[in-house]
């Protein structure tokens, strides 16, 4: 449900805490290091 | 007379304050909680307005109308018409948490879609300032084209338009997005992302820089890989050594008040079976447990104002870490926590679990959990058996036996966790995304319900069930009778003799072995029905009058007692010690049984998980009594 | 009081006692049976899908 929403990254020491619409989800390492950013043309 | 003529359902993402909406609107209480996915059942309530009677269902909260978690097919089936034995819904009232506007109203414009009555209910608009966030409403009304309430539930403002805009919302043609234009695709959520962004382009107005909350800062030392987990520790020994430093006092108090009330019934009513059966069996029974009552108020006001707090989600994700190799994820987390107060509510909040190997694998182990029916138990034992020694200036032995309680049921639930996780319920652990709800300050008026609410449930059964198990077991011990009225005989005579005795001569060689004589074994056969029946079956059977130290005098009581002939205690150190790990261990509440056989499919599925369980835990009691008896025996504890 | 009325004061409450107990028993039997002569799965407000 989360497609297409814009993400921020706001802590990444203790996995990491992205601001995703404006709420806050907490994603363990695990999930964190299984992350590939794809870059889109702009 | 009015008759339920408007059907409501509530409809948000977890945590977006649905609950207190629902109490606000119907003054019925229920759980209210800052975690995410606490509401794992609907609850229904209603309210009258203008001459209307309205009837309001409180869903589960769910982030989109696809289903995942076993809850949010609740909301599902609901929302399509589908749930079994309900009547269809009039309007729908969707209630967004105004600080998460934009994820909040990703679930809005799927209910919007679906052309039904709906009125959207902005609340807390008292924490836009703090999240440092304007809303324009008229644009937001104009933009989803449906009724828009601001409201804040907790201190129940704008609720009386709330009340209005529902009952006029079946006379207002229902929002068409699709028809606007405004999302095509129902199914494509980049699509309705890109609409929702130009909708919080248009209606929101940062007044600060995105990403830097006050909590962040909080979160970053709370979540921290070091001090998390050891903030974490703290806190519970912290709420645990308080527990019993206001707890004991309070219970003093009851035991008091129930001294005094035997006191007066013995002087109203005549000698004879009937004031026995009143004062020992009836009142000493329930008694006896309701001492208790301030214990277990205190614990759930302890967790409650985690909850509401939000710091029970960072606790899960802090313990997500440690339980991962166990093979449970933090959301596991909470039930368990939970199971320290009542398995049954703690089985039932494993419904946010996705999972269905993870879920039935908590289910299972949350019962050992110690619960707050075993502090009698514990209580009693401990006080008659470990001395009052303090150790330092703050702690005392006793008080330190009973953390010992807790931490061998807690280790034993995670390592048969391990076992299930391993073995029957083997799958992949998934990874771990859990939302971190705005610090908040706990309601103090919706905390105290939440409290009563527990309380009086608990009361209820010391006045029902606890009251007619007592009644009957006072019977069985008091009948067949051994003398007549002209020759009475001792009162352990008497009970040897009883219907009571009988049964614990029956089960005697199952609990000699752990150094127990038969009078133990009839309250663990009494106390198969509820743990807590333990001490009111022993005071019973002790015939300890009700008075102002009802458990002072029972522990002596189990102290002093000495084996007739021999002159040497009838229990043991060791004996004890055993018997407190078998409490530790054993499955004894129904509730839970029949909560367990619910949640794990019902009919003889579900009988089958229960059935395990229970056998289980029952095999794991023994044993471990066993062999606490025989180390402590063997290290001179005899 | 006379010894008969202290008995059956004692035998009413014993009894009533015990016929709550098998009433509690029997309510729980009886309504998860209700529940599923009713189409459901036989358990009270479960996500289970009623049967298509």
């Amino acid at each position: 449900m989360y497609e297409g929403a814009s993400v921020g990254i706001v802590d990444r020491r203790n996995g990491v805490l992205l601001d995703v619409c404006g709420s806050r989800l907490a994603l363990d390492a695990t999930m964190a290091g299984a992350i590939v950013v794809d870059p889109t043309p702009a | 007379m009015t008759r339920p003529t408007l059907r409501v359902a509530l409809i948000g993402n977890p945590n977006c304050g649905k609950s207190t909406l629902f109490n606000a609107l119907t003054g019925r209480r229920q759980k209210v909680a800052n975690f995410p996915g606490v509401t794992v059942e609907w609850v229904e309530g209603s309210y009258v307005h203008e001459g209307t009677t309205v009837s309001v269902l409180d869903l589960p909260g769910t982030y989109s109308l696809s289903p995942d978690a076993p809850d949010e097919v609740i909301t599902y089936d609901v929302v399509h018409g589908r749930a079994a034995g309900l009547d269809p819904v009039d309007v729908f009232v969707v209630v967004l948490d105004a600080e998460n506007l934009e994820r909040n109203l990703y679930l809005a414009t799927e209910v919007l879609e679906l052309g039904r009555p709906t009125v959207v209910v902005l609340n807390r608009i008292d924490r836009l300032p703090a999240a440092e966030m304007k809303v324009d409403v008229v644009e937001l009304i104009h933009a989803l084209g449906a009724i828009v309430v601001p409201s804040v539930a907790t201190t129940q403002e704008g609720l009386d338009r709330v009340r209005h805009c529902i009952a006029r919302a079946p006379d207002v043609p229902p929002s068409d997005l699709r028809a606007s234009g405004a999302i095509t695709d129902g199914q494509n959520a980049e699509r309705r992302y890109e609409w929702i962004s130009a909708v919080m382009a248009r209606t929101v107005t940062r007044t600060g820089t995105r990403g830097t909350r006050s909590s962040d800062r909080v979160d970053a030392v709370l979540l921290h890989r070091v001090w998390g987990p050891l903030i974490f520790v703290a806190v519970m020994a912290i709420a645990f050594q308080a527990l019993f430093l206001v707890a004991t006092p309070l219970a003093s108090l009851l035991q008091l008040g129930l001294g005094s009330l035997s006191d007066v019934l013995r002087g109203v009513l005549p000698a004879g079976d009937f004031q026995s059966l009143l004062i020992d069996g009836a009142l000493g029974g329930v008694g006896s447990v309701i001492v208790f009552v301030p214990q277990i108020a205190l614990l759930f006001l302890f967790i409650g104002a985690l909850e509401d707090s939000g710091y029970l989600s960072r606790a899960a994700f802090v313990m997500d870490r440690f339980m991962r190799p166990l093979g449970l994820q933090g959301k596991s987390f909470i039930p368990l926590l939970s199971g320290y107060a009542c398995a049954v509510p703690a089985i039932m909040a494993t419904r946010t679990i996705p999972q269905t190997k993870e879920r039935l694998a908590t289910i299972m182990v949350v019962p050992l959990m110690s619960c707050s029916a075993r502090l009698p138990v514990y209580t009693l034992l401990i006080s008659a058996f470990v001395p009052a020694v303090t150790i330092g200036y703050v702690l005392t032995l006793q008080g330190l036996a009973l953390l010992a309680m807790y931490i061998f049921g807690t280790v034993a639930a995670l390592a048969a966790a391990a076992v299930f996780r391993r073995t029957l319920l083997r799958s992949d652990t998934r990874a771990l995304i859990i939302e971190m709800p705005a610090y908040a300050k706990p309601t103090i008026r919706v905390l105290l319900s939440t409290v009563w609410q527990r309380v009086a449930v608990f009361l209820q059964r010391a006045g029902t069930v606890i009251f007619a198990i007592s009644v009957l077991l006072w019977a069985m011990g008091h009948y067949p009778q051994a003398g007549t009225p002209s020759a009475p005989v001792s009162e352990e005579a008497q009970l040897a003799q009883s219907a009571l005795g009988q049964v614990g001569h029956a089960v005697e060689p199952l609990v000699r072995p752990l150094g127990l004589d038969w009078k133990i074994g009839v309250a663990m056969v009494a106390s198969f029905a509820a743990r807590e029946v333990f001490v009111s079956t022993m005071a019973t059977m002790y015939g300890v009058p009700q008075h102002e130290t009802v458990h002072t005098e029972l522990a002596a009581r189990l102290r002093d007692a000495r084996a007739p002939g021999t002159g040497r205690p009838t229990y043991t150190r060791a004996a004890a010690f055993g018997l407190l790990a078998f409490y530790v261990f054993a499955l004894m509440c129904t509730s839970t049984i029949a909560v367990t056989v619910r949640e794990t499919g019902g009919g003889w599925q579900g009988a089958r998980w229960a059935a395990l369980q229970f056998s289980y835990m029952l095999v794991l009691a023994w044993g471990s009594a066993f062999v606490v008896y025989r180390v402590a025996l063997a290290l001179g504890a005899g | 009081m006379p010894h008969w009325a202290d008995r059956a004061l004692v035998i009413a409450l014993v009894g009533g006692a015990a016929w709550f107990i098998a009433h509690r028993a029997w309510q729980r039997v009886a309504s998860a049976r209700a529940a599923k002569a009713a189409g459901g799965c036989g358990h009270d407000n479960c996500g289970c899908k009623p049967p298509a």
